[in-house]
Protein backbone atom coordinates (compact mmCIF):
# COMPACT_ATOMS: atom_id res chain seq x y z
CA UNK A 1 0.00 0.00 0.00
CA UNK A 2 2.79 2.45 0.99
CA UNK A 3 4.59 1.49 -2.19
CA UNK A 4 1.47 2.46 -4.11
CA UNK A 5 1.37 5.93 -2.54
CA UNK A 6 5.09 6.39 -3.20
CA UNK A 7 4.59 5.42 -6.84
CA UNK A 8 1.53 7.68 -6.98
CA UNK A 9 3.51 10.61 -5.57
CA UNK A 10 6.36 9.99 -7.94
CA UNK A 11 3.96 9.90 -10.84
CA UNK A 12 5.19 6.44 -11.66
CA UNK A 13 1.69 5.00 -11.97
CA UNK A 14 0.15 4.92 -15.43
CA UNK A 15 -2.52 7.59 -16.00
CA UNK A 16 -5.21 4.99 -16.64
CA UNK A 17 -4.54 3.30 -13.28
CA UNK A 18 -4.76 6.64 -11.48
CA UNK A 19 -8.04 7.40 -13.24
CA UNK A 20 -9.52 3.98 -12.42
CA UNK A 21 -8.40 4.41 -8.80
CA UNK A 22 -10.06 7.82 -8.61
CA UNK A 23 -13.34 6.62 -10.12
CA UNK A 24 -13.37 3.58 -7.87
CA UNK A 25 -12.76 5.73 -4.79
CA UNK A 26 -15.58 8.07 -5.77
CA UNK A 27 -17.81 5.07 -6.38
CA UNK A 28 -17.07 3.67 -2.92
CA UNK A 29 -17.61 6.99 -1.14
CA UNK A 30 -20.98 7.60 -2.85
CA UNK A 31 -22.12 4.01 -2.39
CA UNK A 32 -21.20 4.05 1.32
CA UNK A 33 -23.20 7.21 1.97
CA UNK A 34 -26.15 5.93 -0.06
CA UNK A 35 -26.14 2.54 1.65
CA UNK A 36 -26.04 4.18 5.07
CA UNK A 37 -28.97 6.50 4.26
CA UNK A 38 -30.95 3.69 2.67
CA UNK A 39 -30.39 1.39 5.64
CA UNK A 40 -31.78 4.01 8.00
CA UNK A 41 -34.83 4.57 5.77
CA UNK A 42 -35.42 0.83 5.36
CA UNK A 43 -35.31 0.25 9.10
CA UNK A 44 -38.17 2.72 9.58
CA UNK A 45 -40.47 0.89 7.17
CA UNK A 46 -42.80 -1.98 7.87
CA UNK A 47 -42.97 -4.86 5.39
CA UNK A 48 -44.57 -4.28 2.00
CA UNK A 49 -43.88 -3.19 -1.55
CA UNK A 50 -41.94 -0.08 -0.63
CA UNK A 51 -39.62 -2.07 1.61
CA UNK A 52 -39.13 -4.60 -1.21
CA UNK A 53 -38.20 -1.75 -3.54
CA UNK A 54 -35.74 -0.35 -1.03
CA UNK A 55 -34.26 -3.82 -0.48
CA UNK A 56 -33.60 -4.16 -4.21
CA UNK A 57 -32.16 -0.65 -4.38
CA UNK A 58 -29.87 -1.62 -1.51
CA UNK A 59 -28.61 -4.65 -3.45
CA UNK A 60 -28.08 -2.53 -6.58
CA UNK A 61 -26.00 0.04 -4.71
CA UNK A 62 -24.09 -2.76 -2.98
CA UNK A 63 -23.16 -4.11 -6.41
CA UNK A 64 -21.86 -0.64 -7.31
CA UNK A 65 -19.86 -0.65 -4.08
CA UNK A 66 -18.42 -4.09 -4.86
CA UNK A 67 -17.47 -2.94 -8.36
CA UNK A 68 -15.63 0.08 -6.93
CA UNK A 69 -13.83 -2.07 -4.40
CA UNK A 70 -12.94 -4.65 -7.04
CA UNK A 71 -11.39 -1.96 -9.25
CA UNK A 72 -9.34 -0.57 -6.35
CA UNK A 73 -8.04 -4.02 -5.51
CA UNK A 74 -7.05 -4.57 -9.10
CA UNK A 75 -5.43 -1.13 -9.44
CA UNK A 76 -3.29 -1.40 -6.35
CA UNK A 77 -2.46 -4.99 -7.21
CA UNK A 78 -3.19 -6.29 -3.73
CA UNK A 79 -3.59 -9.77 -5.04
CA UNK A 80 -3.00 -11.37 -8.36
CA UNK A 81 -6.02 -12.94 -9.92
CA UNK A 82 -5.15 -15.50 -12.51
CA UNK A 83 -5.25 -14.64 -16.18
CA UNK A 84 -6.70 -11.41 -17.61
CA UNK A 85 -9.67 -13.32 -18.92
CA UNK A 86 -10.76 -14.28 -15.39
CA UNK A 87 -10.51 -10.64 -14.24
CA UNK A 88 -12.55 -9.57 -17.21
CA UNK A 89 -15.21 -12.21 -16.52
CA UNK A 90 -15.52 -11.20 -12.84
CA UNK A 91 -15.70 -7.48 -13.71
CA UNK A 92 -18.36 -8.13 -16.33
CA UNK A 93 -20.35 -10.38 -14.02
CA UNK A 94 -20.57 -7.57 -11.45
CA UNK A 95 -21.56 -5.03 -14.11
CA UNK A 96 -24.17 -7.35 -15.64
CA UNK A 97 -25.67 -8.12 -12.20
CA UNK A 98 -25.80 -4.38 -11.54
CA UNK A 99 -27.61 -3.75 -14.83
CA UNK A 100 -30.02 -6.64 -14.21
CA UNK A 101 -30.89 -5.25 -10.79
CA UNK A 102 -31.38 -1.80 -12.35
CA UNK A 103 -33.95 -3.29 -14.75
CA UNK A 104 -35.64 -5.15 -11.90
CA UNK A 105 -35.80 -1.88 -9.96
CA UNK A 106 -37.41 -0.14 -12.92
CA UNK A 107 -40.10 -2.85 -13.09
CA UNK A 108 -40.66 -2.61 -9.34
CA UNK A 109 -41.05 1.16 -9.72
CA UNK A 110 -43.55 0.62 -12.54
CA UNK A 111 -45.48 -1.76 -10.25
CA UNK A 112 -45.46 0.84 -7.48
CA UNK A 113 -46.78 3.47 -9.88
CA UNK A 114 -49.54 1.17 -11.15
CA UNK A 115 -50.55 0.07 -7.67
CA UNK A 116 -50.34 3.33 -5.79
CA UNK A 117 -51.33 5.70 -8.58
CA UNK A 118 -54.82 7.08 -8.01
CA UNK A 119 -54.73 9.97 -10.48
CA UNK A 120 -57.47 8.67 -12.82
CA UNK A 121 -59.57 7.32 -9.95
CA UNK A 122 -59.37 10.57 -8.00
CA UNK A 123 -60.19 12.67 -11.06
CA UNK A 124 -63.26 10.53 -11.74
CA UNK A 125 -64.49 10.90 -8.16
CA UNK A 126 -63.85 14.65 -8.10
CA UNK A 127 -65.83 15.11 -11.33
CA UNK A 128 -68.62 12.87 -10.06
CA UNK A 129 -68.94 14.87 -6.82
CA UNK A 130 -68.86 18.17 -8.72
CA UNK A 131 -71.59 16.91 -11.00
CA UNK A 132 -73.65 15.70 -8.07
CA UNK A 133 -73.33 19.03 -6.29
CA UNK A 134 -74.36 21.00 -9.36
CA UNK A 135 -77.42 18.79 -9.79
CA UNK A 136 -78.36 19.44 -6.15
CA UNK A 137 -78.14 23.19 -6.59
CA UNK A 138 -80.09 24.09 -9.73
CA UNK A 139 -79.73 27.63 -11.04
CA UNK B 1 -79.96 4.63 14.02
CA UNK B 2 -80.76 8.27 13.63
CA UNK B 3 -78.81 8.78 16.82
CA UNK B 4 -75.46 8.45 15.00
CA UNK B 5 -76.32 11.25 12.62
CA UNK B 6 -77.42 13.57 15.40
CA UNK B 7 -74.31 12.80 17.49
CA UNK B 8 -72.14 13.66 14.48
CA UNK B 9 -74.10 16.81 13.77
CA UNK B 10 -74.04 18.03 17.34
CA UNK B 11 -70.47 17.21 18.20
CA UNK B 12 -68.81 18.14 14.93
CA UNK B 13 -70.89 21.22 14.24
CA UNK B 14 -68.84 24.04 12.75
CA UNK B 15 -65.72 21.96 12.29
CA UNK B 16 -64.39 21.89 8.75
CA UNK B 17 -61.64 19.42 9.30
CA UNK B 18 -61.30 17.20 12.33
CA UNK B 19 -60.01 13.88 13.56
CA UNK B 20 -62.57 11.89 15.46
CA UNK B 21 -62.04 8.65 17.31
CA UNK B 22 -65.31 6.73 17.16
CA UNK B 23 -65.75 4.13 19.88
CA UNK B 24 -68.29 1.59 18.77
CA UNK B 25 -70.15 -1.19 20.47
CA UNK B 26 -69.38 -4.52 18.77
CA UNK B 27 -73.10 -5.29 18.37
CA UNK B 28 -73.82 -2.03 16.60
CA UNK B 29 -70.50 -1.80 14.79
CA UNK B 30 -71.70 -2.30 11.24
CA UNK B 31 -74.78 -0.11 11.55
CA UNK B 32 -72.73 2.69 13.11
CA UNK B 33 -70.17 2.52 10.29
CA UNK B 34 -72.90 2.72 7.68
CA UNK B 35 -74.56 5.68 9.39
CA UNK B 36 -71.28 7.59 9.66
CA UNK B 37 -70.60 6.96 5.97
CA UNK B 38 -74.16 7.98 5.09
CA UNK B 39 -73.66 11.21 7.00
CA UNK B 40 -70.40 11.95 5.17
CA UNK B 41 -71.43 11.00 1.63
CA UNK B 42 -75.11 11.99 1.63
CA UNK B 43 -75.60 14.68 4.21
CA UNK B 44 -72.26 16.43 3.76
CA UNK B 45 -71.81 15.25 0.17
CA UNK B 46 -68.05 14.82 0.37
CA UNK B 47 -65.83 12.17 -1.26
CA UNK B 48 -63.19 10.25 0.61
CA UNK B 49 -61.18 7.17 1.37
CA UNK B 50 -62.33 4.06 3.20
CA UNK B 51 -59.49 1.99 4.61
CA UNK B 52 -60.84 -1.45 5.34
CA UNK B 53 -58.89 -3.85 7.48
CA UNK B 54 -61.97 -5.61 8.74
CA UNK B 55 -63.99 -6.83 5.80
CA UNK B 56 -62.97 -7.51 2.19
CA UNK B 57 -63.74 -4.84 -0.38
CA UNK B 58 -66.41 -6.83 -2.25
CA UNK B 59 -68.29 -7.62 0.97
CA UNK B 60 -68.01 -3.99 2.06
CA UNK B 61 -69.29 -2.67 -1.27
CA UNK B 62 -72.26 -5.05 -1.20
CA UNK B 63 -73.14 -3.97 2.34
CA UNK B 64 -72.83 -0.30 1.45
CA UNK B 65 -74.82 -0.61 -1.77
CA UNK B 66 -77.57 -2.52 0.05
CA UNK B 67 -77.74 0.39 2.46
CA UNK B 68 -77.86 2.86 -0.44
CA UNK B 69 -74.49 4.43 0.23
CA UNK B 70 -72.98 5.98 -2.88
CA UNK B 71 -69.76 3.97 -3.29
CA UNK B 72 -68.78 5.99 -6.37
CA UNK B 73 -67.68 8.72 -3.99
CA UNK B 74 -65.26 6.49 -2.16
CA UNK B 75 -61.77 5.14 -2.90
CA UNK B 76 -61.23 1.88 -1.03
CA UNK B 77 -57.93 0.69 0.37
CA UNK B 78 -58.32 -2.95 1.27
CA UNK B 79 -55.65 -4.51 3.48
CA UNK B 80 -57.47 -7.76 4.20
CA UNK B 81 -58.56 -9.44 0.95
CA UNK B 82 -55.04 -10.37 -0.21
CA UNK B 83 -54.31 -11.98 3.13
CA UNK B 84 -56.79 -14.77 2.56
CA UNK B 85 -56.61 -14.91 -1.21
CA UNK B 86 -54.37 -17.14 -3.29
CA UNK B 87 -55.15 -15.20 -6.48
CA UNK B 88 -53.04 -12.27 -7.62
CA UNK B 89 -55.31 -9.28 -7.03
CA UNK B 90 -54.79 -6.15 -9.08
CA UNK B 91 -56.13 -2.68 -8.44
CA UNK B 92 -59.79 -2.38 -9.47
CA UNK B 93 -61.87 0.60 -10.55
CA UNK B 94 -61.87 2.15 -7.09
CA UNK B 95 -59.95 -0.15 -4.80
CA UNK B 96 -56.31 -0.84 -4.06
CA UNK B 97 -55.41 -4.10 -2.39
CA UNK B 98 -52.57 -4.08 0.15
CA UNK B 99 -50.78 -7.38 0.89
CA UNK B 100 -51.41 -7.44 4.62
CA UNK B 101 -52.57 -5.29 7.55
CA UNK B 102 -48.94 -5.49 8.70
CA UNK B 103 -47.84 -3.36 5.72
CA UNK B 104 -48.45 -0.07 7.48
CA UNK B 105 -45.97 1.85 5.31
CA UNK B 106 -47.82 0.73 2.18
CA UNK B 107 -51.17 1.69 3.73
CA UNK B 108 -49.77 5.13 4.56
CA UNK B 109 -48.44 5.69 1.03
CA UNK B 110 -51.68 4.48 -0.55
CA UNK B 111 -53.67 6.87 1.64
CA UNK B 112 -51.39 9.77 0.79
CA UNK B 113 -51.65 9.10 -2.96
CA UNK B 114 -55.41 8.60 -2.82
CA UNK B 115 -56.07 11.77 -0.83
CA UNK B 116 -53.89 13.82 -3.19
CA UNK B 117 -55.79 12.48 -6.18
CA UNK B 118 -59.18 13.73 -4.96
CA UNK B 119 -59.37 17.35 -6.01
CA UNK B 120 -62.42 18.33 -3.93
CA UNK B 121 -61.87 20.88 -1.21
CA UNK B 122 -63.48 18.71 1.44
CA UNK B 123 -62.69 15.03 1.80
CA UNK B 124 -62.74 12.34 4.44
CA UNK B 125 -60.66 9.39 5.60
CA UNK B 126 -62.43 6.53 7.30
CA UNK B 127 -60.25 3.95 9.04
CA UNK B 128 -61.98 0.67 9.82
CA UNK B 129 -60.66 -0.26 12.34
CA UNK B 130 -58.04 0.37 14.98
CA UNK B 131 -58.99 -2.84 16.80
CA UNK B 132 -58.19 -4.99 13.75
CA UNK B 133 -54.87 -3.20 13.20
CA UNK B 134 -54.00 -4.19 16.75
CA UNK B 135 -54.60 -7.86 15.98
CA UNK B 136 -51.90 -7.84 13.32
CA UNK B 137 -49.40 -5.34 14.75
CA UNK B 138 -47.76 -4.54 18.06
CA UNK B 139 -49.49 -1.82 20.07
CA UNK B 140 -46.36 0.37 19.90
CA UNK B 141 -46.19 0.12 16.10
CA UNK B 142 -49.90 0.94 15.79
CA UNK B 143 -49.55 3.92 18.15
CA UNK B 144 -46.64 5.23 16.05
CA UNK B 145 -48.60 4.70 12.85
CA UNK B 146 -51.68 6.43 14.25
CA UNK B 147 -49.60 9.37 15.38
CA UNK B 148 -48.12 9.64 11.89
CA UNK B 149 -51.57 9.30 10.34
CA UNK B 150 -53.27 11.88 12.53
CA UNK B 151 -50.55 14.43 11.87
CA UNK B 152 -50.84 13.69 8.14
CA UNK B 153 -54.62 14.12 8.33
CA UNK B 154 -54.07 17.59 9.75
CA UNK B 155 -51.76 18.54 6.89
CA UNK B 156 -54.21 17.13 4.35
CA UNK B 157 -57.05 19.08 6.04
CA UNK B 158 -59.48 16.18 5.89
CA UNK B 159 -62.26 14.86 8.08
CA UNK B 160 -60.83 11.81 9.73
CA UNK B 161 -62.87 9.09 11.40
CA UNK B 162 -61.01 6.32 13.19
CA UNK B 163 -63.23 3.45 14.23
CA UNK B 164 -62.40 1.34 17.24
CA UNK B 165 -64.31 -1.27 19.14
CA UNK B 166 -64.73 -0.59 22.82
CA UNK B 167 -62.52 -3.35 24.20
CA UNK B 168 -60.95 -3.65 27.60
CA UNK B 169 -57.68 -4.85 26.06
CA UNK B 170 -57.34 -1.78 23.81
CA UNK B 171 -57.98 0.76 26.56
CA UNK B 172 -54.38 1.96 26.79
CA UNK B 173 -53.94 2.63 23.09
CA UNK B 174 -57.38 4.25 22.87
CA UNK B 175 -56.38 6.60 25.68
CA UNK B 176 -53.12 7.35 23.87
CA UNK B 177 -54.84 7.87 20.54
CA UNK B 178 -57.50 10.16 21.97
CA UNK B 179 -54.67 12.62 22.70
CA UNK B 180 -53.97 12.95 18.96
CA UNK B 181 -57.65 13.25 18.03
CA UNK B 182 -59.85 16.33 18.31
CA UNK B 183 -62.82 14.48 19.68
CA UNK B 184 -63.85 11.04 20.94
CA UNK B 185 -67.33 9.97 19.88
CA UNK B 186 -69.07 7.29 21.88
CA UNK B 187 -71.54 5.19 19.90
CA UNK B 188 -72.47 2.61 22.51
Amino acid sequence: MTELFVRLAEGALPATTVLILLYALLCIIHASFSLNALKKAKNELTSGKLKKFMGSLYITITLGFIYGLWNILLSIEVFQIGPDLLRLIISNLIVISFLMYMTYLAFLAKDLGDEFGFRVMGKKISEYVKDKKSKKQPL
Amino acid sequence: MKKVGSILENKLKGLNDYIALALVNSKKYQKTNIEILRHLTQKENIPGIYVTINKPYNVMVTILKTNKIDTDMIIFIDAITKLGSEKELKKTENCLFIESPKDLSDIGIAMSQAIDSIKSKEKFIFLDSLSTLLIYNHAGTVAKFMHFLTSKMRTWKVRGIIISLEKESDKDIIAELSQFCDITLNFK
